[in-house]
């Protein structure tokens, strides 16, 4: 009995898996017809060929679910599972169309980058970035740009007809914020607003791109990738020099704008957009960024103009307040070369450092601890502070603001301290490994930060040439980092269940 | 602090630039940038992505194999490219002497050369990859084993329809 | 926030321009804010 309801399990689990992979695969069609209007016939039939691998992977994992099991309920456990699967087969059939492109100097750099393009890190492994085709740009970005709003997002809002386990899907990518009741709603508003955000940014770029000297076509799917990499704070760019390759201060701008906004929880943004204005202004996600922001680029810039790595006001200002935000929103823009890190003094590093670790919003596209985290944490020191210095019968509540007034709970201060902890463990273990792999503490330790915090700036530690252990860890983290280890525990969880069984 | 700017600034144009002779890698100016700063290079590499025009100058990337730099020079020595590499093209092969910048005072700290001479050493080409048939092949055998399994899912009522 | 309305009316465009103008106003009080700090580390 208890074999035959693991099987039950395990074939739902593979029944959701198919649904997301062939929404995956589907996607590949935009990349295919870009690729086809530059006349790259190789690099279409690529996208063919893996297009045509997701929907085989897709039915035949179909061809084992009878109808009855599909409308069985997921419970949560199994929702993240499913997740975990579609991810991972998810990232073997995106890596296919990289790794024919010859690009990529093996199947596993080419699976490194559709994880940092779904998990909006943007630590790539790409060679030769300067004469990637069109095709492949538009896939690395298009990744970047589902990967932030979420794969399951995608699948629930166009895909999915019934969906009793929507939820549980849902909430496996990490964005437990449910905006509106109805689940597929939700996922629809995350997609109304990125889309809407689409439009502007993508025009934003476009006429910026114009006048700063590129033609209009290569102006336009520039700007439409350079935002979709900022908008899902993923950190890619179409060209090697990353944001340099501009020399523009209007397009460094026009990024301060898009990573910014794209670091903000979708819950505010649907607020904001319905004319809740104010939000803005009390939100206490916004105002833990804001604070720690500030005092982070404090750190940096005084690491940088008084120890003499950058003298004058606008390289302070336009390489120290560029990576600043491009750390703590966790996009990894940059507009220096990787070397260039180690002529930067210690304190700089160590403020980019948090930084990366801090991120952006929760239920946002970004990375890391989140503000929200943050946020909790300092409430949770301030009523105990409060506690310490008031009678000891007194009842101390402490409130904090995020789209209505919550009282801080016990379950609050537990969830939080629990993931920054696992960020926390996560990142010293990643740079250790770092070191076990020959790199200095230093280069580890940033490195480490960028993949377990998604956000993709390197000091020189990612290249095609690091050992492949590395890079098989750095995938782990940044899945483990972007999914907030949900789905980790969940996995380890449904192995136990499942031995236990037996 | 202003003054002592402008101090270096002047010594800076008065003492002549110490010339590094023959092409130095990009990885060797990148690595070694607090060395070559200020100093006249000389750089070889292909012409990548886009010839940006800014007024009478114009931001040129040029590729060595190993990364790409900016080099910074007058419109009239742009004018002189005819490929510029991307996909199926080859960019020209382009020579260029000038000043190498740690973090250009002029540009916001980005790292760059300000070419004072220039020259295309070899022109580019375009470089036509034919379709491949094993390609093609492939696609073939993947569309008639999905198509044929869609149709064994239908037929046993396990097919999924969006 | 609990209304069963179509997403399709959920968003009216005059309050989704205003909505990206306040969000850049955000933006621009924190990039003019590093504008302060830049300009007082460096003076």
């Amino acid at each position: 009995m208890r074999q035959r309801k693991l099987k039950l399990d395990i074939l739902l689990i593979f029944y959701y898996a198919a649904l997301i992979i062939m929404g995956l695969g589907a996607t590949m069609l935009v990349p295919a017809v870009v690729a086809l209007g530059f006349r790259e016939w190789n690099t279409a039939l690529d996208f063919v060929i893996a297009i045509l691998l997701s929907f085989l992977t897709g039915n035949i994992f179909l061809l084992f679910v009878p109808q009855e099991i599909r409308k069985l309920k997921l419970s949560w456990l199994h929702g993240m599972v499913a997740v975990t699967v579609a991810w991972f087969v998810g990232m073997i059939i995106g890596a296919v169309p990289y790794y024919l492109s010859g690009f990529y100097g093996s199947f596993l750099d080419a699976a490194f980058d559709v994880m940092s393009g779904l998990t909006t890190t943007g630590l790539t492994l790409v060679q030769d970035l300067d004469h990637v085709p069109y095709g492949i740009n538009m896939w690395r970005h298009l990744l970047t740009f589902i990967g932030g709003q979420g794969v399951v997002v995608l699948a629930l809002s166009f895909l999915f007809r019934d969906i009793s386990g929507a939820f549980k899907l849902y909430v496996g990518e990490a964005k437990e914020e449910q905006i509106l009741p109805n689940t597929r709603n939700t996922a629809r508003v995350i997609w109304i607003i990125s889309v809407i955000y689409l439009f502007v940014g993508t025009v934003v770029f476009w006429l910026i791109g114009m006048v700063i000297g590129l033609s209009p076509l290569r102006a336009f799917f520039h700007g439409l990738w350079v935002f979709m990499a900022a908008w899902s704070t993923g950190g890619f760019a179409p060209q090697s020099q990353n944001i340099m390759y501009y020399h523009s201060v209007l397009y460094e701008l026009a990024c301060f704008f898009f990573i910014t906004v794209g670091s903000f929880n979708f819950a505010l943004h649907y607020n904001v957009f319905r004319g809740n204005y104010r939000e803005v202004w009390r939100n206490m996600e916004i105002i833990t960024f804001f604070t720690t922001f500030s005092l982070l680029f404090l750190v940096v810039a005084c690491g940088l103009a008084k120890l003499g790595v950058y003298t004058g006001f606008s390289e302070v200002f336009r390489k120290g307040f560029f990576h600043v935000l491009s750390a703590h929103t966790g996009t990894g823009f940059m507009t220096i070369y990787s070397s260039q890190f180690h002529g930067w003094s210690e304190l700089a590093i160590s403020g980019l450092l948090v930084a990366m670790l801090l991120g952006g919003s929760a239920c946002s596209t970004a990375g890391g601890f989140k503000a929200l985290r943050v946020g909790i944490i300092w409430h949770t020191l301030l009523r105990e502070v409060k506690r310490l210095i008031s009678p000891e019968s007194a009842i101390i509540a402490e409130k904090f603001h995020h789209i209505r007034d919550v009282l801080l709970e016990e379950r609050h201060v537990r969830g939080a301290m629990l993931t920054v902890l696992l960020y926390i463990v996560t990142f010293v273990i990643t740079a250790i490994i770092g070191t076990a792999c020959g790199f200095p503490l230093y280069d580890a330790a940033f490195e480490a930060a960028s993949a377990t915090a998604n956000v993709g700036l390197s000091i020189g530690v990612t290249t095609p040439a690091m050992p492949a252990v590395l890079k098989v860890v750095y995938i782990f983290v940044m899945w483990a980092g972007r999914l907030e280890f949900m789905a980790v525990l969940a996995g380890v969880a449904f192995i136990f269940e499942a031995v236990r069984r037996r | 602090m202003r003054r002592i700017t402008l101090l270096v600034l002047v010594m800076l144009l008065l003492v002549p630039h110490q010339v590094i002779a023959a092409p130095v890698s990009s990885s060797e100016l990148l690595e070694n940038s607090d060395y070559y700063d200020q100093k006249m290079v000389e750089f070889e590499g292909e012409v990548v992505g886009d010839v940006m025009v800014r007024g009478k100058n114009a931001w040129v990337p040029v590729s060595d194999g190993e990364n790409t730099l900016s080099v910074w020079m007058p419109v009239a020595f742009a004018k002189k490219i005819k490929y510029i590499g991307r996909y199926q093209v080859r960019g020209d092969k382009v020579w260029v002497k000038g000043i190498f910048y740690k973090s250009c005072p002029e540009h916001g700290g980005s790292l760059d050369i300000h070419a004072q001479s220039f020259r295309v050493l070899e022109p580019g080409y375009e470089v036509t990859i034919p379709l491949d048939m094993s390609r093609l092949f492939t696609v073939v055998i993947l569309g008639i084993l999905t198509a044929a399994l869609i149709l064994v899912n239908h037929y046993l009522g396990r097919g999924y329809y969006f | 926030m609990a209304e069963n309305r179509s997403t399709k009316r959920l968003f009216q465009g005059k309050t989704v321009f205003l909505g990206i103008i306040v969000e850049l106003g955000v933006v621009v009080v924190l990039v003019f804010s590093g504008i302060i700090v830049s300009w007082l580390v460096t003076w």
